[in-house]
Parts: structure tokens; sequence; C-alpha cells
């Protein structure tokens, strides 16, 4: 798959990959992937999905591609989601057996049980959602568009999601394309991530690539015998937050160890752990252009 | 014929038992809109009754007596719920929800999702209303249709034209959402002209000569009226002539369907999906 736009943004995902897209709101993540699915045709540049032109929409494409948009629904809204499923199953024209095979593991992995003969209406916005990716991945597609899948989901909702996604992709090797703004669901599922901002591509690569380019300080997280004062820490880095015995400063990258040792030295520490910076604030970072 | 995605014929064609399946279901979870279609046929009973009271004054010029009109009314309600279509304002809002892009996206052609959808619909429509005509049928003595299997044939042919008339006629202006928010209304405006010469309003039969000229080129009467025409054995002009008319009507939005398709789904695609 490669994808070239107007701004010179070009990209190719390998089969079985999951690939996450991070951008703030209107940078262009959903357009991306509406032009993939095949809604919006690019008046530049080539798109090309499992050799496919997407926008022509061609029968044999659209039954390899699922697109889920975390905000709407696919689902029949006053019928039970069994009944967009049948509907789905013939639309696709799924072979029984494979059908009674697919929907068993999704019922099974989603835990959908006694959500299925619910009118969709009554279901949480979290039942929805499974029942919602079990539809839109009932005709086995091999790339998944999944546009804020853990919208409005709290976090067991957001951890059902994850899970699933990622041991469907294990079991399949689909495809994953997902765009979130929790960053929790990205770190959880892809290594590699494409930042987006204002219709270009800022990075794309390794996670971790990601964190230690743009980021140039590390968090120091101590846990003390006793509290100490903030002034006397805020020697050692800049504090981010005290509470009772526990500290996080931060410090500059390159100087960690030395700092480390310092304190180790100086003060009676229980434990010490060094972690990166929050992804949210390294991302920031990349949007400020850093 | 394609309308939309080049799919091959057999795929939407098989998806369609499962489709009017969900459609049934769909339309008897609304119970509530199948009053709203009851009160839909309040509107051709209201007509009947300002009729019977000119045919209290004896029989009209043309001829009509109290039962014929009452035939006619009660034939013109079935007909017209059995074939009137909503996929215009179906068509309007799922733009406005984004719902058409998900239909976009799947395997069977937009125009065949909506048009099993209305299929459906119509089925419930033709189960509960069976009943109630031929129940008023034999309770009212004055209600008379000529009997005979090849009108009761050419009745329900036509009705299916109709059907599949009035489908293709509000899937075309459907499109024009593609290009205003008011599509629904234009198509509002096209059968509030339309109306009049449909049959819906008055019978062909007692409308001047030039009219049922005019009504018998156009589209709207294949709607409506020619069903209730043929099944009170009253047809307007030739029979025959009146199938081949409506097949032209079909034909016509049958090419013009695509076509618009085409440039509406490739303007779609280039302003938001």
């Amino acid at each position: 798959m490669s994808f070239d736009a107007v701004a010179d943004v070009s990209f190719t995902i390998a089969a079985g990959e999951i690939v996450g897209f991070l951008g703030p709101n209107g940078a262009g993540k959903t357009t991306t992937l509406k032009c993939l699915s095949g809604l919006l045709y690019p008046n530049a540049g080539t798109v090309r999905v499992l050799g496919y032109e997407p926008f022509q929409r061609k029968a044999e494409f659209l039954k390899q591609i699922t697109l889920v948009l975390g905000q709407r629904t696919s689902l029949l809204w006053d019928l039970p989601a069994l009944d967009a499923f049948a509907v789905n199953k013939a639309m696709y024209r799924i072979p029984s057996i494979e059908y009674k095979r697919a929907f068993n593991e999704l019922v099974g992995l989603l835990d959908l049980g006694s959500l299925l003969t619910k009118q969709v209406r009554l279901l949480s916005l979290g039942e929805r959602m499974r029942c919602e990716l079990a539809g839109a991945l009932l005709h086995r597609p091999q790339v998944l568009f999944l546009d804020e899948p853990t919208l409005g989901l709290d976090v067991n909702g957001q951890a059902a999601i994850r899970n699933f996604l990622g041991s469907y992709n294990a079991a399949h090797g689909a495809t994953v394309l997902l765009t979130s703004h929790y960053m929790g669901d990205v770190t959880a599922l892809a290594k590699r991530v494409l930042v987006i901002d204002r219709g270009s591509l800022r990075f794309d690569g390794d996670l971790q690539q990601l964190v230690h380019d743009h980021s140039s300080s590390r968090v120091v997280r101590l846990t003390l015998r006793a509290p100490v004062e903030r002034g006397i820490l805020a020697t050692y880095g800049e504090v981010v937050a005290i509470d009772g015995v526990i500290a996080s400063l931060r410090v500059a990258r390159e100087a960690t160890t030395a700092v480390v040792s310092r304190l180790l030295a100086d003060l009676t520490v229980d434990d010490v752990a060094i972690e990166d910076e929050p992804i949210e604030d390294v991302i920031r970072t990349v949007f400020a252009g850093g | 014929m394609s309308f939309g995605q080049f799919s091959p014929v057999a795929d939407w064609v098989r998806a369609y038992p499962q489709l009017l399946r969900a459609a049934l279901q769909v339309t008897l979870t609304y119970r509530g809109r199948l009053l709203f279609m009851f009160t839909g046929a309040l509107f051709p009973m209201l007509l009947l009754f300002v009729w019977l009271t000119v045919a209290a004054g004896g029989p009209t010029q043309v001829g009509w007596d109290t039962g014929r009109f009452v035939s006619y009314y009660l034939a013109a309600a079935v007909v017209h719920d059995l074939t009137s279509s909503d996929i215009s304002w179906a068509w309007d809002s799922d733009l406005r929800s984004g719902e058409l892009s998900t239909k976009l996206l799947r395997p069977v052609p937009v125009f065949h999702q909506y048009a099993a959808a209305e299929a459906g619909s119509r089925i419930v429509t033709a189960i509960i209303l069976g009943p109630v005509l031929i129940a008023l049928a034999v309770a009212l003595p004055v209600v008379a249709f000529p009997a005979g299997a090849a009108t009761l044939l050419a009745a329900v042919a036509a009705t299916m034209l109709a059907f599949l008339l009035s489908v293709l006629m509000s899937s075309t202006f459907a499109l024009m959402g593609f290009w205003t928010t008011q599509s629904g209304n234009v198509y509002l405006l096209w059968w509030g002209l339309g109306a009049f010469v449909s049959g819906w309003i008055a019978p062909l039969d007692l409308m001047p000569a030039w009219l049922q000229r005019a009504a018998v080129l156009l589209p709207f009467r294949y709607a409506v009226g020619f069903p209730v025409e043929i099944a009170l054995g009253i047809p307007t002009g030739n029979t025959l002539t009146g199938f081949a008319i409506a097949f032209f009507w079909l034909a016509v939005f049958a090419a013009l369907y695509p076509l618009v398709w085409r440039r509406g789904v490739r303007r779609f695609q280039a302003v938001g999906g």
C-alpha cells in the first residue's frame, strides 16, 4: 500500500502492520483514512490499497477492507446487532461456514454474548462499539481503517477494544490503520506511528524513535525515605510533582545518569525509576516544531 | 443496467432476501409509522367525500356513481401506500448523518440498499392493507371491481411497475442531495405538480380531455392512477399503450440515474465524503 498526497506525503504500509496516526484535530487524519478507504477522491497524487484505487470503490476492494468511524454506527439503530450482522453476511456474501467461524470468534473475543439480541440503541457506547467492530470484521477484511474506535469510552472500554485489536491482528495478520485521541491506544498497539499536522507528514517511524528524537529530557521518579523540601529537589532538576515521599524530576536526557548518581549519594532513596516523558508531551513538542 | 458500483449482478441479487428481511423488521419496529401510513390513507378518503357530495346530486356527467367513487379511492389509497417512495427523504437524512458514507463502502450498490429497504416496507404495507381492502370490498355493497384473472393480473403488474417507477424517480431526485440540501423538497415540488395528473387527487376520467392526453404521456399516472384505472376497468386510453409508456419512463429514469449518480458521487468524493 502506498499513498502520495499533495503535500509530498508518502508512505507505504506492509501487510500485517499496525500503524497509528497521530495529529491534532483537523490535521488530516480522518481525511487520510477516507482517502484510503475510497470515500474521498484525491485531486492530486495517487492512492493504492491492495492494488486498487480506493475511490473507484470496486466491490472486490470493498470486500477486503473495513472503515470504522468511532462517532458513527453502521449497525441498524432500532434492531439488534444480530440483524445487522445478517445483512452484512448477505451484502458481503460470506459463506455460512466462514460466517459462523468469524462470528463465534468475534463474539468470544469481544465478549458480546447477550448484547447481540438487544436493540442497538439500548446498548452503552462501549457495548455498541464492540458490536460495531464485530459487524465490521465479519467479512474478514485484510485492511482495517479505524477512526477513533475508542472515542468516548471509559478506561475499561478502551482496554477491551485495544486488547481485541491486538489479538485480532496477531491471529489474522490484518493490517490496521488507526487514529486515536488516546495516546494509550497508539502506544499499546502501534510500533509505527505517522504524525500528521496541517496536511503534512511530520514523522514516520518507530514510536520509541519518535520519543528519543523529540524528547530532550527524562523523568526521574523517586521514592524517598523521608519527605525532602522542594527547594532542595529543585537543585537536581525541574520538579514535576511532589506527593509526600514520592517526587518526580525532569532532567536533561544526557545528564540523567549523573543526576541519578548524585541523588543516590545525597539523599536516602528507597526506589528510583527513570522514564521517558509522557508521549503526549513529546507529540506536543513535535507539533510545536521541536 | 448498472446502478453506481459495477459489481457483478449476482452479488446484489443474492443480498436482496436478507436486505428485505431487515427492512421488514425495521418497518415492524417502527409501529408508530404504520399508524402514520393509515392517516396517509385518510387523504383520499377526504377527496372521496367531496366527490360523494357531487355524486349525491345524481350520476356525474361522465357517469360516475357513488360505488365507483368509493371503489376508486379505496384502490387509490392502497396503490399509493404500496408504491409511494420515501427514498428522497431517507437519502436526505443519510447524507446529513453520514450514514451515506457507510452505505457507499458496502459492496452492494447504494441504489439497491435503498430499493430493498423500500420494498421491504411495502411488503409490510401489503400484508396489512390487503386484508383491510378485502374486508371493505366485501362489507361495502357499493364497492365493485370487475372480476377476472386478466384484470387482476394486469392491475398487479401495473402496481409493481408503479413501485419500480416510483423508486427510480425518487432515487434520481435523491441524487440532487449531492448538490443541494433541498433534494427532499425538490421531489415534493415534482410530485406537487405531478399529483394533479397522477390520478391521486382526481380520477383522470373526470378531467378535461387535454389534461387526460397530457397525463397519459407524463410519468406520474404510472406511479399511482394507472393500476387503479385497470382495477376498475376504466383505463384512460389504451391499456397496452399505457404499459408501453410506463416502461418508457422506467427506461428513462433507469438511464438517468446512473448518469447523475456518477457525477454526484464524484462530487461527493471531492468535497467531503
